[in-house]
């Protein structure tokens, strides 16, 4: 019987890889790294740029255990339905030299409900962090410090399962091609390869080091920001959204709808009062922004803004299929450029969302 | 001693190998079961929501339940009781089948499930399943929905010589319970509670209105405001002591796209 990820319906990619030596040797200087899967966006380049920053194996955990954040991200992936994610995971770590029998016993482990109550609890909190709706942050995060998890390491674990759920997002929505990471992790060649590989997949998880607080200037929320005081995250997260919002090809006016629109999703009162402060800096008018998203549907809103506050909502709960078939209709009303950017921000706003109703109390 | 020591040999060189079969066997069988544990749980997860799966494979079906908002929509078809008895039942079947398939197709459209068929009645969630802090706007966006969709297969039915169909539906929100109910041999994720029975005696109402889609004062609350509604004089229904204060819903013609839900693929 085949893994049941493997049954889960996936469209042809949307998107295709870009060639650009010039972005290619930018990334290189600037991150180090140009991952084959970036080229897809490359048609926004301060996404790619943010989506592979985000990363959490960049150097951004200071405390959390590597193979507990594999595990978060393993499963936030398979409750994402994500094969790409899912399937790359898999077959890291199997280059980590985790067999194919103890890697179906963790996911027997999971699919049972028969962890140690440690990695329960952590699990238990990044589908949580997920699955968000009127997310109950502060009671979520007793839950982990009562299983013994330490304040650094449990917003290291809120941040891996929000950014998985970002990565889920960005590549199911695309339908990058999960087929060649499937056959990878159980091919023959990867059991040959593996004690090759292993160290350089070591070395590829990069721990962090403690950080004085980033001084860039950005549109992120500052309770957020004290979250991850000292912690290399809080600079991705900050230039992430200062990107993102900087960016032109979409007007702030509509960032903001499919953020609202987000923010109505998962019922987060310190995300509304988030709202409110980016429409004000951007002098738009809060009420106006609050009606269509409570509705989806306003008389204010034009044709482009009504998708895209439909496409946001699609990206809160979705069926693979459903979105991927969805999200290829609206690229061919945007364009490739304009899509490109509206499925950042959606990815971006699930993960800043979930986040901040996660790590920040409400007032 | 040479043979006895060869044969003590073989023994335990079989003995080993029999072992190593074992444990390849057991393996291949505990590999299956754990694929036909994620099967079963990824199958349960188009009938529950997934996190109501891991509570019932962590802890039974009682462990599920749990209170709930969500909008109910029930819908009836007018005059089929009379239909029904004037033809053949294979054409009866397709009539019905055709309805069905429209129904689904609207509620669907709009996030909703169809919780079950009660003869020509047809119950549907929204916000039963997953979170949906617009199961109202979708509720009744898929009411009209389904009222085209019915109008336009009313006309084939006229032009065939039957009468003409037309449905009356009733939208209710409220609390209920949400979870796997049912007996050992037939349990499913429903929703249930005095919600679903008011949009019951909604729907019976728009008999007594002539009108098609009824909705409470809970849905009116949640909707969008610029949806155009008839206030209805308050009337009384059976079980329910106050009398229900309903609205009728004005149909307004919506281009293609709003008419799918948003962005249609």
């Amino acid at each position: 019987m085949t893994n049941p990820l493997l049954q889960v319906p996936w469209e042809v990619c949307l998107l295709e890889p870009k060639q650009d030596r010039a972005l290619a040797r930018e990334l290189k200087r600037e991150l180090g790294k140009v991952p084959r899967w970036s080229r897809y966006f490359w048609a926004s380049p301060w996404f790619a740029k943010a989506a592979i920053r985000l990363e959490f194996t960049n150097g951004l955990l200071l405390k959390l255990d590597f193979d507990l954040a594999t595990l978060v991200a393993l499963v936030v992936s398979r409750e994402n339905s994500c094969r790409y994610c899912y399937a790359t995971i898999r077959t890291v770590m199997r280059m980590l030299g985790l067999g194919e029998a103890r890697l179906q016993a963790v996911e027997t482990e999971l699919a049972a409900g028969e962890l140690d109550p440690r990695r329960a609890a952590a699990v238990n909190f990044a589908r949580a962090v997920n699955r968000g709706h009127q997310i109950d942050g502060r009671g979520e995060r007793a839950r982990l410090a009562a299983a013994g998890f330490a304040p650094d390491e449990i917003r290291e674990l809120a941040y891996v399962a929000a950014t998985m759920g970002f990565m889920n997002r960005v590549t199911t929505i695309a339908a990058l091609p999960p087929t060649l990471w499937e056959r990878a992790s159980d091919s023959w060649l990867m059991q040959l390869s593996q004690p090759l590989l292993a160290p350089l997949v070591k070395r590829m998880l990069q721990r962090g080091t403690p950080v004085a607080a980033a001084a860039t200037e950005s549109p992120l929320s500052a309770r957020l920001r004290a979250c991850y005081k000292n912690s290399p995250i809080q600079s991705v997260l900050a230039d992430s959204m200062r990107d993102m919002w900087a960016s032109e090809r979409l007007p702030q006016r509509s960032k903001l709808l499919m953020l609202a629109t987000i923010a109505q999703g998962i019922d987060c009162a310190v995300c509304a009062q988030e709202i409110a402060r980016l429409a004000d800096a951007a002098a738009l008018d809060v009420g106006e922004i609050n009606r269509a998203a409570a509705h989806l549907d306003d008389p204010t809103l034009d044709s482009s803004e009504r998708q895209l506050c439909e496409f946001a909502r699609e990206s809160l709960w979705y069926e693979p299929q459903i979105i991927q078939r969805k999200a290829r209709a609206l690229c061919e009303h945007l364009g490739e450029p304009r899509f490109v950017e509206a499925l950042a921000i959606v990815a971006l706003g699930n993960l800043l969302m979930r986040l901040a109703a996660t790590m920040v109390d409400p007032p | 001693m040479t043979a006895l020591l060869a044969s003590g040999l073989l023994i335990a060189l079989l003995a080993v190998l029999h072992l190593g079969l074992r444990k390849r066997h057991l393996e291949t069988q505990i590999t299956s079961l754990h694929r036909e544990l994620q099967h079963m749980q990824q199958s349960c997860g188009r009938l529950a929501p997934p996190s109501v799966v891991q509570q019932l494979v962590a802890g039974g079906a009682a462990q599920t339940a749990e209170r709930k908002v969500a909008t109910v929509l029930f819908i009836d078809l007018v005059g089929y009781t009379a239909l029904a008895e004037r033809i053949e039942p294979a054409a009866l079947a397709d009539l019905l089948n055709a309805y069905f398939q429209r129904v689904h197709a609207a509620v669907t459209a709009h996030r909703g499930r169809i919780a079950t068929y009660l003869g020509d009645g047809v119950l549907a969630y929204f916000g039963a399943f997953e979170p949906n802090p617009w199961q109202c706007d979708d509720a009744v966006a898929a009411a009209l929905d389904v009222v085209r969709a019915m109008e336009q297969y009313a006309d084939q039915l006229v032009a065939q010589g039957h009468p003409r169909l037309r449905v009356g539906i009733g939208i209710h929100r409220g609390r209920g319970l949400a979870g796997f109910v049912g007996s050992q041999d037939r349990m499913e994720y429903a929703f249930v509670g005095r919600t679903v029975n008011t949009a019951a005696r909604v729907q019976t109402l728009t008999r007594v209105h002539e009108c098609t889609i009824l909705i409470t004062d809970a849905v009116r609350e949640e909707l969008d405001p610029n949806l155009p509604l008839r206030a209805l004089p308050p009337t009384t229904v059976k079980g329910i002591q106050e009398p229900l204060v309903t609205y009728e819903v004005i149909a307004q013609e919506r281009s293609a796209a709003e008419s799918t839900g948003g962005i249609s693929a």
